[in-house]
């Protein structure tokens, strides 16, 4: 029968990127999930995520032998088996929390600096989940609402996420900024 | 507001390709799939294939739509609700007016479901965004499956369905009015508006319009925490 619900890949072009991706990545995908859950079964689980998360996706991929491609997947794997990581410590009370936005001088802090080495040296610094969304929503320019259907998490959590990834960037960036200039 | 600029971009890049020449190469995991996983991977391939297979199919039948002729034409831009319906060569598009409405709520609140399934049918599958629900309900056989849809007026989610060899009209039903009911032989499609949010349901055309009277204008209220199973 057919489903006439809404579709999660509609060309036949896009259905050939989606197999593709997985022949090429699921393994890794799994690895990725794994490093985190240190369970085989759920890691598969995260996988299954991730897939679903990328078809709702797949216009994002050019290319899925491309290394964005590459990265794009193990990124979403990674969210989505950290997402079941956090249901299992029953981490999500954390949604309540009030979101705090940056204001436009610390947004502009964050999109005006220039210094390669100093950012990189930021990033090094803030943790790794963050730096993931900070990567989905400047480097492949995606919406926090695009970033929520490829990670599996609810929209809030999602702009709270990128907005606390923001403020760490910001406050790190202050604080090597500074020893950056003693230097 | 620039979104980013290109250091940033650049940095993050860098970093991510450091992040994935750590990995191993696909040939040295040694994992091997579950069965379950394999299963349910090539379902979700092969159901997004026969999707494809079965539009590109009906793109090359003949056209014969059939449109009662009390309703409102639907052959130009209409809208219905709050979102927008055209047919265009058969296909009935249906796409929600994102941005006027773009100040309604951004989640589901409420939870709703049907009031009444076929005996012997079950949740296959469940899942939910914020901005929408979907629901797979079938027997055991599956000669009877039943995808059941809420989503937000506001959901910027399109459908395209086609309408070649289909019956089309606009029911009202129970409370419900201009429910968007089409019958293609096979399965019967329907829209409405209930609750403030959008209802999607779409199931095996020999249960008959008796199912819509069932569940139409009478979906109750469910706690997300304990779904319908």
């Amino acid at each position: 029968m057919l489903n006439f619900s809404s579709t999660l890949i509609d060309t036949t072009e896009e259905k050939d990127k989606f197999e593709k991706l997985y022949h090429l990545y699921k393994k890794r995908m799994w690895y990725v999930a794994f490093q985190i859950l240190n369970d085989p079964q759920k890691a598969e689980d995260a996988v299954q995520n991730a897939f679903i998360g990328i078809a709702k996706n797949i216009s994002h991929i050019d290319n899925p032998d491309s290394k964005a491609a590459f990265a794009y997947v193990i990124t979403a794997a990674k969210h989505c088996a950290l997402n079941i990581s956090a249901k299992d410590k029953a981490e999500n009370l954390i949604e309540f929390e009030t979101i705090n936005f940056l204001d436009s001088k610390q947004e502009k802090e964050i999109t005006d600096i220039d210094d390669k080495m100093l950012i990189i040296s930021v990033l090094k610094k803030i943790p790794g989940a963050y730096r993931d969304l900070l990567y989905l929503y400047y480097y492949e320019d995606m919406s926090e609402k695009e970033i929520a259907l490829l990670t599996g998490k609810r929209y809030t959590t999602v702009r709270k996420q990128i907005s606390r990834a923001r403020k760490a960037f910001s406050e790190t960036l202050k604080k090597e900024g500074d020893i950056y200039e003693k230097i | 507001m620039k979104k980013y600029n290109s250091v940033l971009k650049d940095a993050l890049y860098e970093l991510k390709l450091e992040e994935l020449d750590a990995l191993p190469d696909e040939d040295e995991i040694e994992h091997e799939f579950s069965n379950k996983f394999n299963k349910q991977t090539k379902k979700l391939i092969k159901s997004e294939k026969s999707k494809s297979k079965a539009l590109k199919v009906a793109a090359s039948i003949a056209v014969i739509l059939i449109i009662s002729v009390s309703l409102p034409t639907v052959n130009a831009t209409d809208k219905i609700f709050d979102f927008f319906i055209n047919i265009y060569n058969n296909v009935l598009n249906i796409k929600a007016d994102y941005y006027s409405k773009s100040n309604q709520a951004h989640e589901i609140t409420t939870f709703y479901f049907l009031n009444e399934t076929p005996e012997g049918c079950r949740v296959k599958y469940y899942s939910t965004v914020p901005y929408i629900m979907r629901y797979q309900i079938a027997n055991k056989d599956k000669s009877i499956v039943i995808y059941f849809t809420q989503s937000l007026k506001i959901y910027s989610g399109e459908n395209n369905i086609n309408t070649k060899d289909a019956y089309v009209e606009y029911l009202d039903i129970n409370s419900i009015k201009n429910v968007i009911f089409i019958d293609n032989g096979e399965t019967i499609y329907c829209i409405w508006d209930e609750h403030g949010y959008r209802f999607e349901l779409s199931y095996t055309s020999s249960l008959g319009k008796d199912f819509l009277y069932k569940n139409i204008g009478k979906l109750y209220e469910f706690d997300v925490d304990n779904p319908p199973t």
